[in-house]
């Protein structure tokens, strides 16, 4: 590819002399019609081209990508005929008439629309002006496919404002385009905003006024990794984590799920922990994608593959892999696979086949759930996890995308797109510990199996002591039940042992073959002895209900009996008919005890023994020191969300499209701090907001000030931005402002309809594609399907529900009453050094409600509106009709929940 | 399917300057579109990615302002609605196999077009008798349209509908409702729904108003309620109405005790201490958004409920819906409401009829029972609704539509009911640009398949866009690939 396209761009620069005099000497207004502009109307249409004619590849020889190269034309000569559209092969192609191949070919996109073939047209008689252009360069040179290597951190003038490394990057950016950065911001405010973004929830009034009293930088420091250890940080950042990782509670109905999968809480409870623990970034990557093959035994490190659980789709397993991949993809590598299944990437170096080779990672597994402790039943608990299920299975391209063309001519061994390097040497497949492929064998398992079968032969005993002797039909049943369950939990036990045997002693030398086999002999044995009990209960249980439909309890009158005799002899006929079936079934099980071999049943299903090691050797290579895109994707993430707006825009896509960042040193700097430094999320974390940076005051020094002319995007970082809180924030300070938020961490999820009333983290709640909490909704909740950045959308219904809410009316009501209690009791102890007076007066009420609400104090200007708001309630009729206590404390009342809806409380400033 | 969930809801670089903050209607109207709070993307925000956005105007001239969509939930009968087919009575009890029309049945490409949530849900087409015609019918008005002796005062109307007789759908389960207002099979996920669309192209026709309103019982909370806006945002989403003057808006009114007078105060003060932060950050264009998103709120909760009370209408105009008679009064009193509602100035006003979760004209079962009752409560409010509308000179400038999310089977199913066809169906549309009184589009002989000018659903949305005066394609968000078949075509056929 490369010779090839040196000589080319030779030929082009050559013809495009040539051309460009031709186009420009045969400038015509043909037809009368208005000019048309080669940049803004026609290279929109070419655009769709350039994936097949560009510089990604070059079909037929041809580029459309710069205007000389289009004159240049390909193998079949120039794809256009300046003056001539007639005699243009470009327009023969795109209309289908003539010789060359209808373009885009069937299937790899739209055809052009008849306004678009005009336009070409009329450009190319109207002697197909343009300018040369550059030509797009290779993209393996693309920004973000080079290795990441660590920038040297640039010197700065004012020294002084660069902390660190962060504060040099963008100060150097800031002095080489002028801009001033913004002052620091008030503490209080600065306060308020690491809280929130480090634990999503405010400072308590104690640790502002703490704060306040000294704000200097090694108590902002001490904060910050107070913060950081606090379990709060992983429920916080988790959910961060979680939008990009797509986390979705089960959908679909109860008893047939569709998407997802039941327990996958315990993945987000992975999550938190991970998060908590500190666990490096890699180390996660790896867990999500292969913590099955990576640590197969461990039930904790298994719950990370609820990434994979969790694109787990009923209907379609190919629609499943895809959003697989493609999420895969946009998550940890920031590259778009989704067109790429059907044809060409259109943007990027990523082919067709490599699409497949991709999914082949993705191809042998499948998704179960493993039972966890003493439970026996995984519709109540277990953990979701992923294994190779399908050791052979093969992954053919699917011609353009669709599952029912599989080109079965050639099969696709797993592989990364080659732009991106590869994955060094073979995969390896490994074999798995027996616990691992047989889960049912793991002793708490057996122990549990065993304990339930005690637990039905007990109670089938303690319902034989109790049956009457009177009742001769009814005590047979019992005592054939009881002996049933008996021969089954036997059974139960010489299966193990059988089990056992085979599976766990393979490697002891004093237990041959023979013995395996005798245990074998020994559960076949018991196994067909319990299902001839069984069928003799069956028997017995037939014969009383034949019994009892012979002579039915109490007589009828009348048309009813008439009815009854009727029905009564259905029930005979039905009752002879089971039991010459069931003793049918008892002569069978007993010629199969006869003739009892070795064959029994597992006492669990045994899967395959071995892995392939494909997803464990690709998220290796994604967390390599040389992949040039893991880091960068994940360390933007986590600067975007500390400041409000990100280093590179398209979240997931770091593909040709997107250009080089402004800040690309700086992404490289903590992309290389984040992978030497052990992938530690809780060190950029320490490295973004301990910078001066995130320290700046979020507005602008005036309406005027010139830098909202110079950059009004505040592309450059001159300023903090201003975000608002997601919406678990929401819900989540309202409680934790009521002092009753519940810290209790883990667990099933809770059902929706408890959340109003509930006072457990967000996070902690159902959260499904059809079943959200209603208030998150209204807050811009994350797209369960795909949510790589949240909105924070500004609407009335948000205003409705912040005003009139049943759990804001509330929660300010409560809110209210803490303070008051808050302030009476510190009024008793003295701890204001101002216990003049039992109870606070209302300007200490209201300074207390704008420490507690928006962590700051009040100005004299507020405080001043809140009295005449104050002395406005209380001349009201409905006010004045109140004891003075209740007008009191409705008054603060209001005050709260003015103060919740106040812009400063739904912001992070 | 959102790739990039978040947008900023307003223009960082459109932010006006002054600071006095003393909005007027004006003012909020150019804040929330003309200024770019529709915009979904922020350019600044998102380096990489193309901009766009809808001007908050039509792209070109258009023929109506408004819409009116009305759409029936459980799947009404095309037969015993707008499609009569008396053949059906002919070969009653026969199977398809057993009548001419076999062939047409069977081996039509179009029987491809079914996409199951639940796979063999439904009947089995070839094994099922045709069961007659169940009710009688008549040719109307000038196109001799022949419409049942259900829809009597709609009999009457038959000159101001354009009648579509020929459209078709993939689903064959409820999820079709949301595939009718969306374009897409549920199965593909949630996308946005033409309220949305329509809500996001235009900008405001009254600054007191949310501009698309949903009013009756909601499709089941699959996709949002049939009122989701998608990857536009929720700023695009309808707005819930009940046409209940008690609450007819999702937290209108205070959930515990506050009175007016204590809400006034508290607006007061709120608007107050927003102001004072608004000097210490004067260029703040979220702040700025929010107090005025109070404003729209603080308006709304007023001006709502009395949009929603009936006294200043005159009694004809009542009875004209149907209020005076108890089986047509709910319907009635929300095709009043709508039609207030338009009249004041919403853009797109979705109104469902049909209580439970798949709706009432889901016949299965008692169909005549069932169907009859379902068509008396709506016949003589939505006549009542197309002659105040006319009256009014409201029907030119509104687009109004009925619907429904699939026809009915010309087999029975059990005893007495037809099973969800989504191979042929009727739908109508009156009012500006649309042709009255035109036939346009048909069914084979026994009703099965559209065969005539057939009409996937967007087709809808793209006659909608039409008359409105937009392009969807200029719409398009970038990153938001839509296929040719989310555009549809316009029916050119019934437009003036």
């Amino acid at each position: 590819m490369n010779t090839t396209q040196t000589g080319g761009v030779r030929l082009w620069l050559i013809a495009s002399f040539v051309f460009c005099w031709l186009g420009n000497g045969r400038a015509s207004e043909e037809a009368g019609s208005e000019r048309v502009d080669y940049i803004s109307q026609i290279k929109p249409i070419l655009e769709r081209c350039y994936g097949c004619h560009g510089a990604l590849r070059q079909r037929a020889g041809l580029r459309l990508d710069a205007a000389q190269l289009i004159r240049e034309g390909g193998d079949s000569g120039p794809a256009i005929e300046p003056g001539q559209s007639r005699e243009s092969l470009l327009i023969e192609a795109v209309t289908g008439e003539g010789f060359v191949e209808r373009m885009p070919p069937d299937g790899d996109g739209e055809l052009l629309e008849a306004e678009q073939i005009e336009l070409l047209k009329a450009w190319i008689d109207q002697g197909a002006l343009a300018q040369d252009e550059v030509v797009p360069p290779d993209p393996r040179f693309h920004w973000a496919y080079q290795r990441i290597s660590r920038p040297e951190v640039p010197a700065v003038r004012d020294s002084a404002w660069a902390r660190g490394p962060v504060d040099a990057f963008l100060g150097s950016v800031h002095e080489s385009r002028d801009i001033r950065p913004s002052r620091p911001a008030r503490p209080e405010a600065l306060l308020r905003r690491v809280y929130l973004d480090l634990v999503g929830l405010p400072p308590s009034r104690e640790q502002l006024n703490e704060f306040l009293r000294d704000p200097n930088d090694q108590a902002y420091e001490a904060i910050v990794d107070r913060l950081l250890a606090n379990p709060r940080y992983g429920e916080r950042w988790g959910r961060h984590w979680m939008d990009i990782w797509r986390y979705s509670d089960w959908f679909g109905l109860p008893n047939k799920i569709r998407h997802s999968h039941r327990h996958i809480w315990r993945w987000r409870d992975w999550i938190i922990e991970s998060m908590n623990q500190d666990k490096g970034y890699d180390r996660m990557v790896v867990e999500m994608l292969a913590g099955d093959e990576l640590d197969p035994t461990n039930s904790d490190t298994l719950r990370g593959t609820g990434f994979l659980a969790r694109s787990w789709y009923l209907y379609n397993r190919n629609t499943w892999l895809a959003d697989l991949v493609e999420h895969t993809g946009k998550a940890f590598l920031g590259i778009t696979f989704n067109c790429v299944r059907c044809h060409e990437h259109k943007y990027d170096p990523i082919t067709h086949e490599e699409y497949y080779r991709f999914r082949a990672f993705f191809e042998p597994h499948d998704i179960r759930i493993d039972l966890v402790g003493s439970e026996t039943d995984p519709v109540k608990d277990g953990v979701p996890r992923a294994y190779d299920a399908d050791l052979q299975a093969k992954t053919y391209l699917f011609v353009r995308g669709q599952e029912e063309q599989p080109d079965k001519s050639r099969e696709y061994a797993p592989g990364v797109p080659a732009v991106l390097g590869s994955t060094d040497g073979t995969i390896e497949s490994a074999s798995l510990p027996v616990d691992s492929y047989f889960p049912s064998l793991r002793p708490e398992a057996r122990n549990a199996l065993i304990a339930a079968a005690d637990v039905a032969v007990d109670s089938a005993a303690e319902e034989e002591r109790k049956v009457s002797s009177e009742q001769p039909l009814e005590t047979r049943v019992v005592r054939a039940r009881l002996a049933h369950l008996i021969a089954n939990r036997e059974a139960l036990k010489a299966r193990f042992a059988a089990d056992q045997a085979k599976y766990l002693n393979t490697e002891l030398d004093d237990l041959d073959a023979a013995s395996v086999e005798n245990f074998a002999r020994t559960a076949a044995r018991a196994e067909r002895h319990a299902a001839v009990l069984e069928a003799e209960f069956d028997v017995a249980l037939a014969e009383k209900t034949l019994a009892k439909a012979k002579s039915p309890d109490g007589e009828q009158a009348g048309d009813a009996a008439a009815t009854d005799e009727k029905k009564r002899r259905k029930a005979i006929a039905d009752a002879e008919t089971k039991l010459s079936a069931t003793a049918k079934s008892l002569n069978e099980a007993k010629s199969a005890l006869e003739s009892a071999g070795s064959e029994y049943t597992h006492v669990g299903k045994v899967y395959p023994s071995s892995t392939t090691g494909r997803r464990l050797a690709l998220a290796r290579w994604m967390t390599r020191r040389d992949n040039p895109l893991a880091a960068r994707v994940a360390v933007n993430h986590i600067w975007t969300r500390h400041f409000g707006a990100p280093l590179v825009g398209s979240m997931y896509d770091f593909g040709l499209r997107t250009k080089r960042p402004i800040h690309h040193d700086l992404l490289d700097w903590l992309a290389a701090e984040f992978m030497e430094g052990g992938w530690s999320m809780k060190s950029i974390h320490r490295q973004l907001v301990l910078s001066n940076a995130y320290r700046m005051h979020s507005g602008s020094d005036g309406a005027s000030d010139p830098r909202l002319k110079t950059d009004p995007d505040n592309l450059l970082f001159w300023r903090m931005n201003p975000r608002r809180m997601e919406a678990e924030l929401v819900r989540d300070t309202l409680i934790y402002l009521t002092g009753k938020l519940n810290s209790t961490m883990r667990g099933a999820e809770i059902p929706v309809v408890e959340a109003d009333d509930g006072t457990r983290r967000t996070i902690y709640y159902r959260y499904a594609r059809d079943d959200q909490i209603k208030l998150l909704t209204i807050f811009d909740a994350p797209n369960v399907d795909d949510c790589y950045r949240r909105r924070d959308s500004i609407v009335p219904q948000q205003a409705l529900a912040m005003t009139n809410s049943k759990l804001v009316l509330t929660r300010a009501r409560e809110v209210a009453a803490r303070l008051v209690a808050d302030l009476s009791a510190a009024k008793t102890v003295g701890v204001r050094g101002e216990a003049d007076r039992d109870l606070p007066d209302e300007t200490q009420v209201m300074t207390a409600a704008f420490e507690l609400v928006l962590s700051r104090r009040p100005t004299p200007d507020e405080l001043s509106v809140c009295h005449e708001a104050l002395e406005r309630y209380e001349a009201l009729e409905s006010a004045q009709a109140l004891s003075p206590e209740l007008r009191r404390k409705r008054a603060r009342e209001n005050l709260v929940h003015v103060l919740l809806n106040h812009n400063d409380f739904i912001t992070i400033r | 399917m959102s790739h990039d969930c978040k947008t900023h809801s307003f223009s960082r670089r459109g932010f006006l300057s002054d600071v006095g903050m003393g909005f007027t209607g004006m003012a909020l109207a150019s804040m929330l579109h003309g200024d770019g709070v529709a915009k979904p993307l922020d350019a600044g925000a998102n380096v990489g990615i193309h901009g766009g956005g809808p001007l908050g105007q039509p792209h070109f001239a258009p023929k109506a302002k408004r819409v009116i969509w009305l759409m029936m939930r459980g799947g009404v009968s095309h037969f015993e609605s707008f499609d009569p087919k008396p053949v059906l009575s002919r070969y009653a009890g026969k199977t398809i196999s057993e009548t001419p029309y076999e062939e047409h049945v069977t081996n039509s490409p179009f029987a491809n077009n079914l996409r199951e949530q639940i796979a063999n849900n439904v009947i089995k087409t070839n094994q099922a008798k045709i069961w007659p015609m169940q009710v009688g019918y008549e040719h109307c008005g000038r196109s001799g349209v022949g419409i049942t002796d259900w829809f009597p005062h709609l009999k009457r109307c038959a000159d101001e509908i354009a009648v579509i007789r020929s459209m078709w759908t993939t689903d064959n389960n409820h999820g079709a409702q949301v595939q009718l207002l969306s374009g897409r099979h549920l199965l593909d996920g949630c996308f946005p729904t033409i309220g949305a669309w329509i809500h996001y192209g235009l900008g405001t026709l009254n600054d007191n108003l949310p501009q698309f309103i949903s009013i009756g019982p909601p499709i089941s909370r699959q996709c949002f309620e049939g009122l989701g806006s998608g990857y536009l945002g929720p700023e695009h989403a309808g707005v819930r109405l009940r046409v209940d003057p008690d609450d007819p808006l999702a937290y209108a009114k205070p959930e515990l005790d506050v009175g007016p007078d204590e809400q006034e105060i508290r607006a007061a003060l709120l608007g107050k201490l927003n102001r004072l932060t608004a000097v210490e950050y004067p260029n703040d264009p979220a702040l700025r958004a929010r107090i005025q998103s109070y404003e729209l709120a603080f308006r709304m909760q007023r001006v709502v409920p009395g949009l929603l009370r009936f006294d200043s209408e005159s009694e004809p105009t009542r009875r004209l819906y149907g209020l005076d008679e108890d089986i047509t009064r709910p319907f009635g009193q929300q095709l009043l409401a709508t039609r207030r509602l338009a009249e004041q100035g919403v853009r797109f006003i979705q109104v469902f009829h049909g209580e439970g979760g798949s709706g009432e004209w889901d016949g299965h079962s008692k169909f005549v029972e069932t169907h009859k009752k379902a068509a008396a409560k709506v016949d003589r409010p939505i006549a009542g609704l197309i002659k105040d509308l006319k009256q009014r000179g409201l029907l030119e400038e509104t687009i109004l539509l009925w619907t429904t999310e699939f026809g009915r089977t010309p087999g029975v199913q059990g005893a007495d009911g037809r099973d969800h066809h989504n191979y042929g169906f009727s739908i109508w549309m009156a009012g500006g640009g649309v042709k009255p009184g035109v036939v346009h589009g048909a069914t084979d002989e026994i009703g099965f398949h559209a065969v005539e000018d057939r009409h996937y659903v967007t087709d809808i949305h793209a006659t909608v866009f039409q008359l409105l005066g937009l392009d969807p394609r200029r719409l398009e968000i970038p990153g938001r690939k839509r296929l040719a078949i989310d555009y549809g075509n316009p029916i050119t056929d019934i437009m003036v």
